[in-house]
């Protein structure tokens, strides 16, 4: 036990990665492969648990920390560190892992083992990815994850797959190689790859600023950030649902996430000067996505542009830079993860049905589905943001942080114009389930549909359960993150100058003298639960 | 040359037995097919390997004496030794993958085996030369051989007039290098590294004929490597030799180019960098880039190869550069430049060796895909499907793609890594940003071949053909890809050992 | 006339860029391959006169006679290949055999 305990972070990330070559010996028998790949899914996410509950959310800092010597004279390491942050998001990973394996049981059909071999790869390369606290293991977890994922999209697509994958992949690189000259230029000046040896560098104006552009390109396009979203909905539309849902599930947080591990504290000044246009940028994006939304006739990619809106509320909340938006962006992270999740696989039980995605073609499904029609109303409230559920926690704060940001400029038109973004969000995700789920029962095709079947209700279950828990007790997730959230923009601290002179009254230390204090204390966060 | 020495017989043949057993390898295994008329032809294979592997064995167990050899013409050490062993294991690679071709297809080249071994020999004595003879009896030894190689294959149009090409444009350019050597050698007074280097020290030769020497020189070497605008040959002779010969030619002639280039620049450092830093640095930029972009729409998987061929070379220049970069930098430059000058060195030998395993498994996979005897699974279009009827094969391949495109946990990003690293670290990130640019192109094409074995679905007229020891062999490989790129930092300081020894 | 080494060095380069005009403009393997010849003579040259008034010394010469011996070795080879072309195509001449273009 203590051989895993030990090391459970590289237990975590790599349990997969095994599952995913021990797949090979199963041969052609895909019933026993999907079975035994469900199980690597649930052990990992076990595994996963011990973290959550050996958790010290009274340190901010990175714990079950693993390092060994890697490359050069320990200048690169295998380094792996769990804060909140990384617990969260590493948590929901492999929270969706099982339920996605066992949603593929009746979607996937051909060539099953490679299917799942891939799934467990990505799912190594995304927890390393989150885990990683060396900028090289980083880098190369953030890629190779491209791999199976470009597969999975190519192989078990829809019609312009081939298209879709290698736009995805392609997007995808654009960003990260210029990101990896920032690495290796920061590697040059620091002679470590060490995250906490970036930190400590004390780089000029100039060299910040191209950093920040390198690094946040590519956690842009990963997000993605208008206008660099374009990848997005042709990933989403071409891929199989199992594909969708760890998509919007957990790739699009990665560039969140890298946002706020990677280009926010490492370049402070950088965020000071892009901070403005990035969240007007954010806020286009929460309005283009809805709009675009509203008149998407095929649900899947109505659900894609959703995110879109919502990846924006996530940026918005990142950079109001102030903790009670960052706390809001990273709860709205793992919200979205579950309600867009639950609804591209809600939008799968339809399409195996059925075989189109058109809202035209249905209509009144609620007659003869109504669980599923439950479900799918669950899923559409908490991805709208309705109290009580966790889509709304998100939202709110961010909206608060935002509202009362003291480095954005027009702070509150900002704030109110993303508002206008959760009403429209609200409309045309509702507008879409009247259309599909109420009124007459027109199609006949749709007459004899089959309600959901006990295994796509345990796939949804839990995360309808989580959308309600997470809403109603936020500070189950708030409480683990927040001193690490305080700890990563540290380093923000002391180089931002607030925008607005007189500073708001409701901000302790807030606008004094200039005095930098980004960090609204606990209090406010605190009333949020 | 100027002192004749008698040198210590037992020492300098000890030395050299690595060298004869090459050599009496290559003339036995003639004789042997010549004259044995009752031996069944694959057994010469095992004749070839088994010369091989007691090359491996007796350099690895009896301690070759290091040091100058020959009055100085050789230079034995980690440096020679390091490019032995490389061009060994790809002459290994090679055998397997050519005797696999002409069991499958009952089509013997008996000439291919001692003109391999006389091609590696040719290699060896280049990685060691200590003069510019040596250099230059390296480079037409595993010339010549090589123009067979390519060229020989009986009554195969391609094959004839990609050795037509490859000769006449190696003849050209061995003009070039040759007249360079006369005016370095006017210049210099000598033949020999080390007069070189004495004389370019003491700054008595002479300008105008060493800048005039080095530039013909590097045109000479600028054929070898497929530097732009010297690489014309390389679509054509890489499309027309058979699979296992490009695969050889792509991986071991690239390797003992930049191994001689690799101590040629550093030789004239100081001189090379003051007269040709720019003209380099601009050619590493064209080579990249006309590489990646001409291999974009090539249809025939030899062919894009090939450009690609010509884009890595461009990286490996990029490193040439970033090694330059310092001695004009002024003083301040140079107080740090030995660091670059080792980790660029070292940077260069693992890409070196990064790119002969993907290369070769690529090869490897491409020479036993057609279905006729005498024609390569060449046709990317043709790949459709390749992963239903060939998981291993198509597995294999892929890993090769991805691995030249640069993508983690490839060999081929840590090799990209590390000579990049050292390009930024010679501050000349603008550089680096061209070479990321020019992967980023490169991925494009790589994954194209994955689209089609993975996306596609199989066609009428897709690849049937297969040959298990090949696979095999590609798909050890492919696994040493993996391997090297997860875990790259053994070989990596085991070359900057390598290289220590060298650098002047 | 007082021959010095300017002279010599003048005749190479003539002879070099003969060589190079010929391998440029002839169409014919075999002219192609003879002017690749007359650049490494012109090389040759060069040593050899390097040799007399650089160096005094005899290492330009026996670089020059190991170019005879290679160049040799490389026409042996080089027609052997020209053969071989012609079998295959029926003509030895550079511009028609261009099979591998696309």
């Amino acid at each position: 036990m203590a051989m895993i305990t030990d090391h459970i972070l590289t237990w975590v990330t790599f349990v997969p990665l095994l599952g995913a070559v021990a797949l090979w010996l199963f041969g052609r028998r895909e019933g026993p492969a999907r079975i035994f790949a469900l199980a690597v899914s649930l052990v990992d996410f076990v595994l996963s648990l011990h973290l959550w509950f050996h958790f010290d959310a009274a340190r901010g800092d990175d714990q079950f920390v693993e390092r060994v010597a890697w490359i050069g004279n320990g200048q690169v390491s295998y380094h792996l560190g769990c804060d909140g942050i990384s617990l969260v998001l590493a948590l929901l990973t492999t929270f969706l892992g099982p339920l996605i394996i066992l949603s593929t049981w009746k979607a996937i059909t051909s060539r099953v083992r490679e299917f799942l071999a891939f799934f467990l790869l990505l799912q190594t390369a995304m927890l390393g990815t989150f885990l990683a606290r060396d900028m090289l293991l980083f880098y190369v977890f953030w890629e190779a994850m491209l791999i199976p994922m470009y597969f999975i999209i190519g192989i078990w697509g829809g019609q312009r797959r081939i298209y879709a994958a290698v736009k995805f992949f392609i997007f995808t690189m654009v960003g990260s190689v210029f990101m990896l000259v920032g690495i290796l230029y920061l590697f040059f000046q620091s002679g470590s790859m060490e995250l906490t040896s970036f930190l400590n560098l004390n780089l000029e104006h100039n060299a910040q600023l191209w950093l920040f552009a390198a690094f946040f390109l590519a956690f842009a396009i990963k997000v993605p950030v208008f206008p660099l979203h374009t990848w997005l909905p042709d990933a989403h539309v071409e891929a199989p649902t199992a594909g969708s849902v760890v998509l919007a599930g957990v790739l699009l947080k990665m560039g969140t996430y890298g946002m706020l591990r990677f280009a926010m504290p490492l370049f402070p000044q950088g965020v000071a000067y892009f901070a403005p246009a990035v969240s007007i940028l954010a806020v286009i994006g929460i309005i283009y996505g809805a709009l675009v939304a509203l008149v998407q006739p095929d649900i899947k990619k109505l659900v894609a542009y959703s995110s879109v809106s919502h990846l924006g509320f996530v940026v918005l909340g990142l950079f109001s830079l102030n903790s009670l938006g960052v706390a809001g962006g990273v709860f709205q992270m793992l919200a979205h993860g579950l309600s867009t999740g639950a609804l591209f696989l809600l939008v799968g039980v339809i399409y195996e049905r059925r075989h189109t995605r058109e809202i035209s073609e249905f209509g009144g499904l609620a007659h003869v589905m109504p669980l599923y029609a439950t479900f799918f109303m669950i899923a559409t409230l908490a991805s709208i943001g309705l109290p009580g559920l966790a889509g709304f926690v998100g939202e709110f704060t961010i909206l608060l942080g935002t509202f009362t940001s003291e480095f954005l400029p027009a702070a509150r038109v900002m704030a109110i114009l993303a508002a206008t973004g959760v009403v429209l969000g609200a409309f045309f995700m509702l507008w879409m389930v009247q259309r599909v789920f109420f009124g007459r029962l027109a199609n006949d095709a749709n007459k004899n549909l089959p309600d959901l079947s006990w295994r796509e209700v345990v796939v949804l279950v839990p995360l309808l359960v989580f959308m309600f828990v997470l809403g109603v007790h936020p500070g189950l997730v708030l409480d683990k993150v927040d001193l690490s959230i305080q700890k990563v923009l540290a380093p923000l601290e002391a180089q931002l100058v607030p925008h607005s002179p007189a500073g708001h009254a409701a901000i302790p230390g807030g606008g004094e003298e200039g005095a930098p204090a980004i960090l609204l204390v606990n209090s406010d966060a605190e009333d949020l639960r | 040359m100027n002192d004749l020495a008698i040198p210590d017989f037992g020492r300098e043949i000890a030395a050299l037995l690595p060298f004869l057993i090459v050599a009496g390898g290559g003339l036995l295994v003639m004789v042997t097919d010549a004259l044995v008329k009752t031996l069944r032809k694959d057994h010469l294979s095992y004749l070839v390997l088994l010369v091989l592997l007691s090359v491996i064995v007796v350099q690895t167990t009896s301690g070759t004496p290091e040091g100058p050899v020959l009055n100085g013409l050789l230079l034995l050490g980690n440096f020679s030794r390091f490019f032995t062993y490389l061009f060994v294991v790809i002459g290994v690679l090679t055998t397997i993958f050519a005797t696999g071709i002409f069991d499958r297809d009952g089509n013997y080249r008996p000439e291919f085996y001692p003109l391999l071994l006389f091609a590696i020999l040719g290699m060896m004595v280049l990685a060691a030369a200590n003069d510019l003879l040596t250099v230059y009896l390296g480079l037409e030894t595993m010339s010549l051989a090589t123009y067979v190689l390519a060229g020989g294959v009986r009554g195969n149009a391609p094959s004839s007039e990609a050795g037509f090409k490859y000769l006449m444009l190696g003849g050209f350019s061995s003009a070039f290098f040759l007249m360079g050597v006369a005016f370095v050698y006017g210049a210099c007074g000598g033949t020999g590294f080390d007069q070189i280097a004495a004389a370019l020290h003491s700054g008595s030769a002479p300008m105008p004929f060493l800048t005039l020497g080095t530039g013909l020189m590097l045109v000479g070497f600028g054929f070898k490597v497929a530097m732009v605008p010297f690489h014309m040959w390389t679509p054509d002779v890489y499309d027309g030799a058979p699979a296992y010969v490009t695969g050889f030619m792509a991986t071991a002639i690239k390797a003992a180019g930049f191994a001689i280039l690799l101590r040629f620049v550093l030789l004239t450092e100081p001189m090379l960098a003051f007269a040709w830093y720019p003209v380099l640095t601009v050619l590493a930029v064209l080579t990249m880039s006309l590489g990646n972009i001409v291999a974009l729409v090539q249809g025939n998987i030899k062919r894009m190869l090939a450009w690609s061929s010509i884009a890595h070379a461009g990286y490996l220049l990029l490193g040439i550069v970033a090694i330059l970069a310092p001695a004009l930098g002024g003083p301040e430059m140079m107080a740090r430049a030995k660091g670059i000058v080792e980790e660029g060195g070292a940077a260069l030998l693992f890409y070196l060796v990064g790119y002969a395993l993907m290369n070769l498994a690529a090869f490897g996979i491409i020479n036993v895909m057609g279905t006729e005897p005498g024609v390569d699974g060449d046709q990317i279009s043709r790949y459709a499907g390749l992963s239903r009827r060939q998981p291993v094969a198509a597995a294999t391949l892929a890993v090769a793609m991805l691995s030249l495109a640069g993508i983690p946990p490839m060999v081929g990003f840590m090799a990209k890594f590390y000579i990049f690293s050292v390009v930024v670290k010679a501050g000349l990130i603008p550089l680096a940003i061209i070479g990321v640019i020019n992967s980023l192109i490169s991925v494009y094409y790589y994954l194209r071949v994955i689209v089609v074995m993975y996306m596609h679905d199989t066609a009428e007229d897709s690849y049937q053909g297969t040959e298990w020891v090949s696979v095999a062999a590609a798909g050890l490989l492919a696994f040493l890809i993996i391997y090297l790129g997860v875990m790259p930092e053994a070989f990596h300081r085991g070359a900057e050992i390598v290289f220590r020894q060298i650098s002047f | 006339m007082n021959v010095g080494l300017p002279h010599f060095l003048t005749v190479g380069a003539i002879l070099f860029a003969l060589g190079l005009f010929a391998v440029m403009s002839r169409r014919n393997a075999i002219g192609i391959l003879m002017g690749v010849e007359l650049m490494l003579n012109a090389s040759n040259i060069n040593f050899v006169a390097f040799s007399r008034y650089v160096e005094h010394a005899v290492d330009g010469q026996i670089m020059a006679a190991f170019v005879i011996v290679l160049a040799a070795a490389e026409a042996a080879v080089a027609l052997a290949i020209v053969l071989a072309m012609y079998r295959n195509f029926g003509t030895a001449n550079a511009d028609v055999v261009q099979s591998l273009k696309r």
